[in-house]
């Protein structure tokens, strides 16, 4: 498949060809390569630090990405999305000390420990609606004491420290500059992924079923099954993204997983722009490399990050990305 | 301990959590909302009756619930009409609503560390710490005091909603707002004392569950399994509210014997998904709009 067939299927087929059309697949690969140019750009902005942040902000990013198509797109709302990261961070962490295997496979393990679990999660869309949400949050909450508690496997609140460097085919990511480009790989082959599945007929699918889940249902989108599919291919992000967390930050614990990590991820994803490949993206780079950057207000953090959400839900409902493209619509608009 | 008293104290923070639930379930069946800053709101009640014990050390402990219910009440209202009413007449997406309630859950708890410190913080009264025997066993007297406030504020909610104008013009508002609309109901204004009402019963909830537990910033996270109880008993039903909670508190203190008590938070959560996978729209007879 190339993107030229996908593309005249969609204007061929899609009900609202104007809007997802030609113009708006040739405007997703340009911002799709803007922000990849961005980040490829970023080591030259500074070392040590910028790059941790960097670091940190791109498996954020892959799994603000994750929760975009779960919740932005198919409008399957996560309350306990940092879970999943955390089942793909110990589950890579645990298999790579307790049964000693490298980073590809440990990682493999990791994702697919949130895969299953996500697929375990997606057989509550038996629920309807809003009580879907409740449940994600208690499967959120259940996953974190069960991080917390069981001690002989998690090392309990202490967590897990003594990570070593990735390493495959025997080179080693253990600087910081190439952990940060095997992560920029990973974070280009995600969005290139997700970009073209936004494209196509599945992305059009968890279109339908965001926009009016009964209207889907109506013209022969089978509901239930794509559902699933967006929660479980949300949980599997997460849990991939989570596979590269405990290596940058050289421990995992807890904290990082529980319920606020959750609303921060969601926050990211409204702030960018929901509904926005390129608006997950945004909205991690805010999130992350702001509070950063003003540490001594960090009492301030979480209430900041609640007003931010609070403003951006009233004033910009589209986020950075929609106000970004509201803008670029005006300058081409006087152009033409 | 005595399990007759253990199913007691269950009871008694089952109403606790039966009350935050009340909340949730008013709002959700005014608006068709879930207020997840229902829990946030029972903190900040918790804390204003922090303050009017500061301020009037020699208060009854009925003033004190009163100051906090009409502080919340005042805080309700203004919530509803800066943030959600907008919100609602520009017909905004649920997600758009469920995301604006968590961030003014965050902004309310982060603001309460700034105002009232980080630190727990201990109600100063005597009803803290007074402990009365029951069958030779102790018990806090809160309990009591719970035990007996909740079917007094279920007689008083029963007559409001069937005898009063007001609370018959909520429900017809939040049943047929068109309808309601020809009598002069506005369904807006409506919603505004929905919200005002509900976190005057959280603020209840707080003040009263305060001398169980600490009061600090992060207590709303017992409006979570506040609205695990709210699912159960059906979200919009006020019975279902009450029996949730009560569910949720037994099944707690009789759970945490079973199972090791570092899991008594997830216990909330495992009977509410057992009990949506059996009945996915909860116990009780829905009574609110879809």
């Amino acid at each position: 498949m190339n993107p030229i067939s996908t593309t005249t299927t969609t204007t061929t087929t899609a009900p609202s060809a104007a809007r997802f059309g030609l113009g708006a697949h040739g405007k997703d690969w340009l911002a799709f390569a803007l922000i990849i140019a961005g980040f490829a750009a970023l080591p030259l902005l500074g070392g040590g630090f910028t790059l941790y942040l960097g670091c940190i902000i791109i498996y954020f990013a892959i799994a603000a990405l994750g929760l975009q198509i779960m919740v932005g797109f198919a409008g399957q709302l996560s309350l306990g999305h940092a879970a999943f990261i955390g089942i793909g961070a110990y589950g890579t962490v645990i298999a790579e000390q307790r049964l000693g295997l490298s980073f590809v496979p440990a990682s493999l393990i990791g994702t697919l420990a949130a895969t299953l679990a996500g697929l375990v999660m997606a057989q509550l869309i038996r629920l309807s609606g809003i009580y879907f949400k409740i449940a994600t949050f208690g499967f959120g909450i259940i996953v974190h004491q069960v991080m917390t508690n069981w001690v002989g496997l998690t090392g309990g609140t202490a967590g897990l420290k003594g990570i070593q460097p990735i390493e495959i085919l025997g080179f080693s990511f253990a600087s910081r500059i190439w952990l940060y480009r095997l992560e920029l790989g990973a974070l280009v082959v995600i969005y290139a992924l997700l970009l073209r599945l936004t494209h196509g007929r599945i992305g059009r699918a968890f279109r339908a079923l965001g926009q009016n889940e009964a209207a889907a249902r109506s013209i022969g989108v089978r509901t239930t099954l794509y559902r699933m599919a967006a929660i479980t291919l949300g949980c599997a992000i997460a849990g991939f993204a989570g596979t590269f967390m405990p290596h940058v930050m050289r421990f995992v614990s807890p904290e990082t997983f529980n319920w606020h990590e959750s609303l921060v991820l969601l926050i990211m994803i409204t702030v960018g722009g929901l509904a926005s490949l390129p608006g997950a993206i945004i909205g991690a780079v805010v999130m992350i490399a702001l509070p950063e950057y003003m540490r001594e207000l960090a009492e301030y953090k979480m209430l900041a990050y609640g007003l931010l959400l609070i403003v951006c839900l009233t004033l910009m409902p589209k986020g950075v990305a929609g106000a970004v493209d509201g803008v670029w619509r005006r300058v081409i608009g006087r152009g033409a | 301990m005595n399990l007759a008293i253990q199913i007691l104290s269950g009871l008694a923070v089952g109403c606790i959590y039966g009350l935050v639930a009340l909340g949730f379930s008013m709002i959700f069946r005014a608006m068709g909302l879930v207020n997840f800053a229902q829990g946030d709101i029972m903190m900040v009640g918790a804390f204003l009756g922090y303050t009017a014990f500061l301020v009037l050390p020699d208060a009854p402990f009925l003033l004190v619930l009163l100051i906090a219910m009409a502080g919340a009440a005042l805080l309700g209202a203004v919530i509803e009409r800066l943030a959600f009413r907008p919100a609602v007449q520009r017909k905004a997406d649920q997600i758009y609503l469920v995301l604006l309630t968590l961030g003014i859950g965050m902004v309310l708890s982060n603001g309460a560390r700034l105002l009232w410190g980080a630190d727990p913080v201990v109600y100063p009264t005597p009803l803290t710490h007074e402990v009365i025997m029951v069958a030779s066993y102790p018990l806090p007297a809160v309990y009591l005091y719970i035990l007996a406030i909740m079917p007094v504020l279920l007689v008083a909610l029963h007559l409001f909603f069937r005898r009063t104008w007001l609370g018959l013009a909520m429900r017809g508002a939040a049943d047929d707002p068109a309808t309601a609309a020809t009598f002069g109901v506005s369904s807006a204004a409506a919603a505004t004392w929905a919200f005002a009402i509900a976190s005057a019963v959280g603020a209840l909830a707080g003040v009263l569950y305060a001398p169980i537990t600490y009061v600090s910033f992060d207590m709303g996270i017992v409006g979570v399994k506040a609205f695990a109880a709210a699912v159960i008993g059906t979200l919009g039903s006020i019975p279902g509210a009450v029996v949730g909670g009560l569910i949720i508190g037994l099944g707690e203190t009789i759970g945490a014997q079973f199972l090791a008590t570092e899991y008594q938070d997830s216990i909330a959560f495992l009977i509410m998904i057992a009990i949506l996978l059996v009945k996915p729209t909860g116990l009780f007879p829905s009574g609110a709009r879809t």
